[in-house]
């Protein structure tokens, strides 16, 4: 059976409206392992809070909240 | 009139009087030129999450400030550069009066949700 569920906003779902880049635990949600940005296709974002979300990130990588690229540091 | 949000990342390897005392220093740095600190809130010590300045731990001071004008954050951002103890700042201007800060801990019912789905 083929399976044709749509995608929704995390944002709109849970009432979010602003994002704040000290929240790293909601960042890390739409961050992959590399610390990559996961894209709006694969998420499923609305692309109003996906641009809020990428700013968050941004300024949360600068402070060093975020990493740039997570590489294994042994 | 603007509010400004300041993020600082301080040296780890101090204790908390020394803390304080930087804390005291960039305090009265904003309000010797009579602007005003509206809160400030100091973060426990947390790993950061790449090397700065060659160390890998920092403690995160986040600041609530009122500057009259918006030339001060020029200077303010000069003050910090030089400041020797500062790692990394993020200085943000804010839409309106800040709010009560909140603790840095998401609700834990939003997590719950996300994993019913």
């Amino acid at each position: 059976m083929l399976s044709s569920r749509k995608k929704s906003c995390y944002f709109k779902r849970n009432n979010i409206h602003e994002i704040d880049y000290k929240d790293t635990r909601l960042l890390n949600k739409f961050v992959n392992d590399q610390g990559k940005i996961t894209p709006r296709r694969v998420t499923g974002t609305s692309s109003k809070m996906h641009r809020k979300l990428v700013t968050a990130i941004k300024r949360a990588r600068n402070v060093a909240l975020l990493p740039f690229a997570a590489i294994d540091r042994d | 009139m603007n509010y400004y949000e300041i993020l600082y990342v301080v040296n780890p390897n101090h204790g908390k009087d020394k803390i304080s005392e930087i804390i005291g220093e960039v305090n009265s740095h904003i309000e010797s030129k009579k602007h005003a600190v509206v809160d400030h809130n100091f973060w426990e010590k947390k790993a950061l999450a790449y090397p700065v300045k060659k160390q890998k731990y920092g403690n995160y001071i986040l600041l609530n400030a009122e500057f009259k004008n918006s030339d001060f954050v020029n200077e303010f951002k000069v003050f910090l550069n030089l400041h020797a103890e500062v790692l990394k700042y993020i200085i943000i201007k804010l839409d309106g009066k800040p709010e009560a800060p909140k603790e840095d801990a998401p609700s834990e019912a939003e997590d719950k949700k996300e994993e019913e789905k």
